[in-house]
């Protein structure tokens, strides 16, 4: 039997050579919190780490739109996704992933508007329009929440798919307001950050969470070690530095939990949405 | 003039030449825009490739990433429809063909091209691209693509036609051109060919070739100069070498006579040379001859002065003896008288006294025996008388040189010189046959015949065989013939021609000069006659002389005179 599928993995290969044989591979999955070449770059320190540290391909992947991330995600397509809490919540819940760690910093939404825009308050954008990253990320949902909470439901949302032109739209007076992270606000230029206001930012919310695949889980520790071995390294402080994420923590007990009013959401927009695979 | 070849030609030379310069550089010329159209199309499509492969890279990165396989997709199909490219597939890092547009599924993808297959046709003319995907160092797949070379290929087709085309019409012109060109250079060549070989062949003056202030009005010019230097000079030629020619015959015949008088001369210095070795030996014979006359003229002399004492104490012992005879015959007759008469007149006893001393003196014999040994002692002193005589006829020393005589009387004077030889050896017998007379010269006759009969008698080996010698004598009318022929051991053949050479001799030392046949011969042939010998080896040899019986004194004196003058 074993000669036999020698022979059958020996004709495929020449059958079709421009296959070959590839490695399977660690699939690093990061929501698209910004655009995908940022996330590549973002994450080629850990990259490099893990594959160190693991003697195992790793790759970095990301997602069209967070709803695909999460498709892909609860479909098992990732072995370590990295994404909102509300998603880790939801893939913890629905999927079986285990939760590992998130950052330091505090992971806050934010709404912004242009410096010299006349909205100050929630109730000024009544009438206006806002752009969110997608229907179903933090932010957008925080936002949605939050003109919820000021009665502005009415106020139309506009999805977009990064969060620099998130800014950059408000700036250039396409929306009155935006949601986007603290984080991504503060990686904004000077420039752009001169020409926008914060109207209002969020509690503290869990951030990025690293969720291990369940398939794993025989080497949580080993894996979660990996990860924490990593935030001893330069790359990882200049990585943390850059982004302002000041290092790795553990997450909170029912850290996760809290987020389940808005995993709810994701998981309601998943099941009324089509896939896209 | 034989018309030659064209390829023999200057002008054939001049267009095989140019032509192929010019095709050679032609060829080199399209095979270098050929070379060149192949970098530049190889490095126009390697930089189309390369320029294609940032872009779809850029495009196909955050796809990629994101795993948003429709965009990658719409990109592909976004990037083919441009044009100019077969097919574009990618494949993620673990080789599934996520998007593909162009190439069947079910056909496994191509390897990267080695090269730009410029020269090929069909559906071979594609470049296969393969490339990563990556984004800094992180794999994201590869990207596969085929560059359509058949705009290129086309490209190259119609340029090489083109170059082709251009360069087959070039080569016409140009050929016609240079043919046109060679022969406006050579057409003079002909005229002034025919005229060389005109030169050539020494008919001049040759005809003028034309001339002209160009190169080869130039070298028609020069020509004709030339020609004319060389008929003058050949003009002067032919004169000297006739004035040689005639020189030369001058001394070829000067060296003829020469020649010819060498070959005289040295035609002399040959006769010369005979004449010379011809006296020599004629004097040696001569002196042989002279010694051998003076030696029989000594024996004559002596042998007459012996006879001559010997004939008169002979003579008066012949009459004594004759005297005595008489005297003694009468002696006897008278005995006899008294003998009868008295003895009748005496008593018995005085009777038979005197018959015993009669007895007792052998009177009666003495008396006869007297007669005997007086008539023996005659035939004794007779037979001196003939012996001196026979010296005397031998030597001839009171005879002339020439006289009529009977070969068998020179026969038997020699056989008395050498008898007492040869009855040791041999018996001798004699066949005479009545012969005349022949002239001759009898004492050199006699010497002949001594030589014969002693070469007989030391031919014959005594005590071994009975040896026997036999004279002969006889006539035909015409010649006088005279054999001596023996019974000894007879001449080898390989002698035979040389016995009569002087000095030739087979006795052993002291016996034989080797002159006496040479001197016998030569006596012969004086006398016109014939020297011939007959011989068997082991048998006997028998020498006849055959003389001419007509012979005169002029003829054997003439003869004589020619043999001592050859001699």
């Amino acid at each position: 039997m074993k000669l036999f599928t020698g022979f059958i993995f020996i004709a495929a290969l020449f059958l079709f050579p421009g296959t070959g044989f590839t490695r399977e591979s660690f699939i690093l999955g990061v929501a698209p919190h910004t655009s995908a070449r940022v996330i590549l770059e973002m994450y080629q320190p850990l990259r490099t780490h893990l594959e160190k540290s693991l003697k195992i391909p790793v790759e970095v992947v990301t997602a069209p739109d967070f709803d695909n991330f999460a498709r892909r995600a609860i479909a098992g397509e990732y072995d370590l996704a990295v994404t909102t809490g509300h998603q880790a919540r939801l893939l913890q819940t629905d999927a079986g992933y285990l939760p590992l760690l998130t950052y330091k910093a505090d992971f806050k939404a934010v709404a912004l508007v242009a410096r010299k825009s006349p909205i100050h308050a929630p109730e000024d954008l009544k009438g206006k329009n806002t752009l969110g990253l997608s229907p179903t990320s933090l932010v957008t949902l925080w936002g949605q929440h939050w003109l919820a909470d000021n009665g502005l439901s009415a106020v139309p949302v506009r999805y977009v798919s990064a969060s620099d032109s998130v800014a950059q739209l408000v700036v250039a007076g396409d929306a009155a307001a935006g949601f986007t992270s603290m984080a991504n606000y503060q990686k904004l230029s000077s420039e752009v950050r001169a020409q926008i206001r914060i109207l209002a930012e969020s509690p503290t919310m869990a951030g990025r969470v690293y969720m291990l695949n369940s398939r794993y889980a025989a080497r949580e520790k080993e894996i979660d070690a990996a990860l924490w071995s990593f935030a001893d390294t330069a790359e990882a402080k200049r990585y943390f530095e850059t982004n302002k994420l000041e290092g790795y923590r553990k997450l909170k007990p029912k850290e996760l939990k809290a987020m389940d009013r808005y995993a709810a959401e994701v998981r309601k927009s998943l099941t009324g949405a089509k896939g896209d695979k | 003039m034989k018309r030659i070849s064209l390829r023999r030609t200057i002008l054939g030379r001049l267009l095989f030449i140019a032509v192929a310069v010019e095709f050679t550089m032609l060829t080199i010329l399209v095979a270098n825009s050929l070379r060149l159209l192949h970098g530049a199309m190889t490095t126009q499509a390697r930089r189309q490739a390369e320029q294609m492969y940032p872009i779809l890279k850029a495009a196909l990165t955050a796809p990629m990433a994101q795993r948003d396989y429709a965009t990658v997709q719409a990109v592909i199909n976004e990037s083919r429809s441009a044009g100019g490219v077969d097919y574009i597939t990618i494949v993620d890092t673990a080789g599934h063909r996520v998007a593909s547009n162009g190439w069947p599924k079910e056909i496994p993808l191509p390897e990267q091209s080695v090269s730009f297959p410029l020269f090929v046709s069909g559906a071979q003319a594609r470049y296969d691209v393969v490339m990563p995907v990556s984004y800094l160092d992180q794999p994201l797949g590869s990207l596969h693509f085929g560059l359509n070379l058949s705009q290129i290929i086309t490209a190259r087709r119609s340029l090489l036609f083109q170059e082709a085309s251009i360069a087959a019409v070039e080569l016409v012109l140009s050929t016609v051109i240079l043919f046109f060109l060679g022969y406006w250079i050579t057409r003079h060549l002909a005229t002034l060919t025919k005229a060389s070989i005109q030169v050539a062949s020494g008919e001049f003056p040759p005809p003028l070739v034309p001339e002209g202030d160009d190169d080869v009005g130039r070298l028609g010019l020069a020509f004709n100069t030339m020609s004319r230097t060389i008929s003058d000079r050949v003009r002067d030629l032919h004169e000297q070498a006739e004035l040689l020619k005639q020189e030369v015959e001058e001394r070829r015949k000067a060296q003829e006579m020469l020649l010819y008088q060498q070959f005289q001369l040295e035609k002399l210095n040959r006769e010369l040379e005979q004449r010379v070795a011809d006296e020599v030996r004629k004097n040696r014979d001569k002196d042989q001859a002279l010694l051998q006359s003076e030696k029989m003229a000594s024996v004559g002399q002596l042998a007459a002065g012996v006879a001559h004492e010997i004939n008169n104490p002979m003579g008066f012992i012949s009459s004594n003896l004759r005297t005595l005879a008489d005297y003694f015959n009468q002696i006897v007759r008278f005995d006899r008288i008294v003998w009868e008469n008295i003895r009748q007149e005496l008593s018995a006893e005085t009777r038979e006294v005197v018959s015993l001393n009669r007895e007792s003196l052998e009177i009666d014999y003495v008396l006869d025996d007297g007669v005997t040994l007086i008539k023996e002692s005659l035939g004794g002193a007779n037979r001196v008388t003939k012996i001196v005589l026979d010296l005397k006829n031998f030597s001839r020393v009171d005879t002339p040189e020439y006289e009529s005589v009977a070969l068998n009387s020179c026969m038997e004077s020699a056989l008395t010189i050498c008898y007492n030889e040869l009855k040791y050896v041999a018996t001798i017998r004699k066949e005479y046959e009545p012969t005349p007379e022949v002239h001759c010269h009898p004492g050199q006759m006699n010497q002949v015949f001594l030589n014969l009969l002693v070469n007989a008698g030391q031919s014959i080996v005594p005590m071994v065989d009975p040896g026997e010698i036999v004279l002969r004598c006889w006539h035909d009318g015409i010649f006088v013939y005279a054999s001596v022929s023996d019974t000894g051991s007879g001449i080898p053949d390989e002698i035979r021609n040389r016995i009569f050479e002087p000095f030739f001799t087979t006795k052993d030392v002291g016996k034989g000069t080797g002159l006496g046949l040479s001197l016998s011969y030569d006596i012969i042939k004086r006398h016109n006659g014939e020297f011939l010998v007959e011989s068997t080896l082991g048998k006997g040899t028998t020498f006849t002389i055959k003389l001419p019986l007509q012979a005169k004194q002029s003829d054997v004196d003439r003869s004589s005179q020619g043999v001592e003058e050859k001699s």
